[in-house]
């Protein structure tokens, strides 16, 4: 008999990784005066702090942050506030009767103006009726870059939790979830794929996953022919995922320059979540910057994401705190202390993106930089006024220049048409749910 | 003995509680769970009566399969656990691949071929025997046999000439290249990575070993079940009662059971918990612990659900019962440091820290029992104020509780969580055992089981873990865990006959429920198959 081989698990997760990228000529974008507009939308839950979100302002015009936003006052310029949005949709009158929870119902809308599916799985595990705004936009304007959008999550996923919807905010289409990828490094390589490679190795690499394909294809048609039509259509993805690869297999090696980040150690360890974070906004304002992609979200958490921030001390679950009742000072200085710690990261990321130059502005005037939520109060799990901070303007599409807009009670699919409009669909009339629908925010462009 | 039917107990428990009081929390309630369509369920259940039941929807082995069978297939070779993403749960409890496929699937299913192909040609020899023959015919041979068990099913000519062709692709370059071909795509191919049955009113045998080695072994057949599927004996009942009790002897059979009751009771999420990344020696010493006790429970013979809900002991170490407390004096050695200790006043799981730790406060604690072994759900609390009812920083658990269910919006629904919760206080949340809670206020056991075919007050967490075990509600919510189980999907209206006959096994086999699984495979509806039509003849 044979001894037991034990293999180690590659060191890709274990420890520091400098991902390096050899010295390639990189994009220059400078002979293009149009720069291209670009969209980020950031996303974090469990709702906020009102008292400590709202700030003040005079005239439209933002006066003073408040304690959660004051990390963004040297953005102040290239800031709009906006309250009175509603994720109306996720209100139980426009979602099938089922046992929903607010999170996943604030989640799945929030992007998609959609309800959600009942799901086959267990109450409450359907995902969203339509497709998100940046999957929306990246098929409008597919082919522009090699990446048509980026999904990056910081801990967005946690294992054997079931309830999948509450997992992810961006759809492919009607129940078609695409799910943030929290594992940076594989982020890295999809997007600056090859670049680490001499020719010689990636040829290599290409030619067995050709040949691998073909074979699996056979296979998949062979079986399909063996099962039923409804089981058929349970696996018209597997065929999607083929088109993508090879895709992928043919699409010329891309670089972007000079460009290494370090690895933080666990992208599943609350400890590290500032290295992560940092690490997913490099990588994604580089991938904006050198023109690999466009359209990019960033999951902080998943729906009730029962983060525990250790990295600034706090070892009470968020979501847990977010169920305190008002009377609950202690709770709501933590809250408004997580909430503010989001709030700095938000600031790296326009940091990272201004720090961009782009003709005679940078990359974010040329961008629009959203910050969503998909609930409002957090204790009260409502869908009203939701916080919402948009930066950028793109290209002076919105409101910057630290504006402070009240929409009173408007739909965020109303929202998400303008942000089609800021991209030139302005066929785009309605987004998600119909009946929500009356058409673009004006009060939100300049 | 009466037994009731399955499903309209569990029917009636799914139920959503309603927000204000009335006599019957139920009267007005909307079902939580869609797939339960009442019209759907036959109106008795006779053997002559009962319908097949409806085949198994094609679906993606789960992670804890795909470990399992790569195992079976390279005896001889420790590769690295691998972890899929998307795992999903059936009836909240246990664990299976969500009903459609993601590209995503289809992403991590490519990832998890392509690092451990490599692996395994590292070293050939603990993979395939070459002796005395050519690569090439050693690598034909070999391809054969290890498609066929990968496919669960004899392969085709068209399969292995497509394998043998990549083979050659690959070995262009090397004997191993040829063989890193060969794994990459069996490891990602669909007859590898999908549990499928060909429509038909009879299953074909390989189904039935495919069946039967998810139910017994969470994994692909092993070779007695591939060579029983090929002579046509496991069509027979008795053949299929055999090798269901060879399986569950099995190392692999126990760690089956044991998995079962793992993700049943969620000890599998216990690593995802704030407890696990503060002190993981605590969380693996708390996992250990429950494995221990549902082992030995499954080798010594027995594995009720009325043990796991009732038992009066446990099994520590030094650790775990510093941790507890409790004292090892007197307490029986079982090997490896480990010991039986005897608790007064201890519920088996439901006092274990496994348990405990991952929920906590009777709200939670409430939650748990009515979900999983109650199969009731009660809807989240939103688009209610939850701040309704004013509760202090340093209140106890119980005034609030007592707060909340005394509100007309909120006591509807706590009072199918919370009074149950309570009487499990007298444990932290790590699952210590206390007098006080952290801000120094007195606990109490006393609690009550409302909603329910065991209704009453209780004491403590002995005499609410031997009053759900003594319940019919909750061995019917067993009998729909064990479907599920079974036949890798939620139960449906329409299989209320079949979670009627699962519910009597228990109730005749003294609640054990190795024998309920083995009535599933005695019974000739195990091979009969529901299933539409082969594509678009429907």
């Amino acid at each position: 008999m044979s001894s037991r081989r034990r293999f180690l698990q590659g060191a890709t997760t274990a420890g520091a990784v400098s991902l390096a990228l050899p010295l390639l000529p990189s994009q220059s974008r400078s002979q293009d005066p149009a720069f291209p507009l670009r969209l980020v939308i950031f996303f974090s839950g469990n709702g906020t702090i009102v008292r400590d979100w709202v700030p003040e302002s005079n005239g439209g015009r933002l006066t003073r942050l408040s304690p959660i936003l004051s990390p963004l006052s040297r953005h102040l310029e290239k800031l709009m506030v906006v309250q009175g949005l509603d994720i109306k949709v996720a209100k139980r009158e426009y979602q099938p009767k089922g046992g929903f929870h607010a999170h996943e119902r604030g989640l799945g809308a929030i992007l998609t103006g959609q309800p959600l599916h009942l799901g086959p799985m267990e109450a409450g595990s359907g995902y969203a009726q339509g497709i998100s705004v940046d999957q929306f936009l990246a098929q409008r304007t597919a082919g522009a870059t090699g990446i048509p959008v980026l999904n990056l999550g910081l801990i967005s996923r946690r294992h054997g939790n079931g309830w999948y919807n509450r997992d992810t905010m961006t759809y492919a289409g009607d129940d078609l979830p695409v799910f943030a990828e929290s594992d940076g490094s594989k982020i890295f390589d999809e997007v600056f794929s090859g670049a680490t490679m001499d020719v010689a190795a990636l040829e290599r690499v290409r030619a067995r996953r050709q040949s691998v394909l073909d074979f699996v294809r056979a296979d998949l048609q062979r079986l399909e022919t063996r099962i039923s039509r409804e089981d058929q259509l349970r696996l018209a993805e597997h065929h999607t995922a083929f088109r993508t690869l090879e895709q992928q297999l043919s699409e010329p090696v891309a670089s972007c320059g000079d460009f290494s980040l370090a690895a933080p150690g666990g992208w599943n360890d609350e400890n590290n979540m500032t290295a992560i974070a940092d690490f997913q906004i490099q990588q994604t304002v580089q991938a904006l910057a050198c023109d690999r992609t466009r359209i990019a979200t960033m999951q902080f958490g998943k729906g009730l994401g029962g983060l525990s921030l250790r990295c600034i001390g706090m070892t009470d679950s968020w979501h847990g705190l977010s169920h305190e009742g008002n009377g609950n000072e202690s709770a709501q200085n933590k809250l408004t202390q997580l909430n503010t710690y989001i709030a700095e990261r938000f600031a790296s990321l326009l940091d990272a993106m201004d720090a961009v130059p782009e003709g005679s502005g940078t990359l974010l005037d040329h961008s629009i930089v959203c910050w969503v939520n998909e609930l409002g109060i957090g204790n009260v799990h409502d869908h009203d006024n939701v916080p919402v901070v948009m930066a950028g303007g793109g290209h002076g599409f919105f409101k910057t220049g630290g504006a402070h807009v009240e929409l009173g009670d408007r739909p965020n699919n109303d929202w998400l048409v303008s942000l089609c409009h800021a991209f030139g669909q302005t066929d785009v009339t309605e987004f998600g749910l119909s009946e929500l629908s009356n058409g673009p925010l004006t009060e939100l462009h300049a | 003995m009466r037994v009731q039917v399955g499903i309209s107990s569990a029917l009636a428990l799914l139920l959503a509680c309603q927000g204000t009081f009335s006599d019957d929390p139920y009267a007005a309630g909307e079902p939580l769970d869609p797939v339960q369509d009442p019209d759907l369920a036959p109106a008795s259940c006779s053997p002559e009566l009962e319908p097949a039941v409806r085949g198994v929807p094609t679906r993606i082995l789960t992670g804890r399969e795909l470990n399992n069978a790569l195992r079976e297939l390279f005896p001889n070779v420790e590769l690295p656990n691998q972890e899929i993403q998307f795992d999903g749960r059936v009836e909240s409890c246990v664990v299976y691949s969500r009903d459609d496929v993601l590209e995503a699937h289809i992403r991590e299913y490519r990832g998890i071929a392509e690092t451990l192909a490599p692996l395994l040609v590292e070293d050939l020899n603990a993979v395939m025997d070459c002796a005395g023959a050519s690569d090439a015919d050693c690598a034909t041979r070999y391809i054969e046999d290890f498609a066929s068990r990968a496919f669960r099913r004899p392969v085709s000519a068209d399969e292995q000439a497509g394998l043998v062709a990549l083979y050659r692709t690959g070995a262009e370059v090397s004997h191993a290249e040829g063989m890193r071909y060969v794994f990459e795509a069996v490891l990602q191919t669909p007859s590898f990575i999908y549990v499928h049955e060909t429509p038909a009113d009879t299953l074909a045998p390989h189904e039935v070993a495919q069946r039967m080695a998810a139910m017994f072994a969470r994994s692909v057949p092993d070779s007695e079940l591939l060579a029983a599927a090929e002579d046509g004996s496991l069509m027979n009942a008795n053949a299929r009662v055999e090798h269901a009790e060879r399986l569950l002897a099995t190392p692999a059979g126990q760690a089956a059971i044991g998995a079962f009751v793992g993700e049943w009771f969620g000890i599998d999420r216990l690593r995802d918990t704030p407890l696990a990344l503060e002190d993981q020696a605590l969380a693996a010493g708390m996992e250990e612990e429950t494995r221990r006790f549902v082992d030995r429970l499954v080798s010594q013979g027995s594995a009720r659900f009325t043990d796991l809900l009732a038992a009066n002991y446990t099994y520590l170490n030094e650790a775990m019962a510093a941790h507890y407390g409790y004292s090892l004096d007197g307490a029986e050695a079982i090997g490896d440091g480990w010991y039986r200790v005897e608790l007064e006043g201890s519920a088996g799981l439901l006092t274990h820290g496994s348990f405990l730790s991952q929920h906590h406060g009777p709200v939670h604690r409430g939650l748990a029992i009515r979900r999983g072994l109650l199969c009731g759900d009660v809807p989240g609390p939103d688009d209610i104020d939850i701040t309704a009812v004013p509760t202090g920083e340093t209140e106890a658990e119980r005034s609030k509780t007592e707060k909340r269910l005394d509100h007309p919006t909120c006591g509807g629904c706590h009072r199918m969580m919370d009074p149950m919760g309570l009487a499990l206080d007298t444990f932290d949340d790590h699952g210590v055992p206390r007098t006080e809670d952290q801000h120094g206020n007195p606990v109490r056991d006393d609690g009550e089981i409302l909603s329910s075919d065991v209704d009453g007050v209780i004491q403590g967490a002995a005499e609410l873990g031997n009053r759900l075990s003594q319940s019919e509600d909750v061995r019917a919510c067993v009998a729909r865990n064990l479907f599920a189980w079974s036949y890798a999907r939620a139960a449906t209206a329409a299989d209320s006959c079949v979670i009627e006959r699962i519910q009597n096994h228990l109730a005749t086999n003294d609640d054990d429920f190795r024998a309920a699984l083995v009535g599933i495979v005695a019974s000739d509806q195990f091979v009969r198959s529901l299933q539409p039509r082969v594509g678009g003849e429907q």
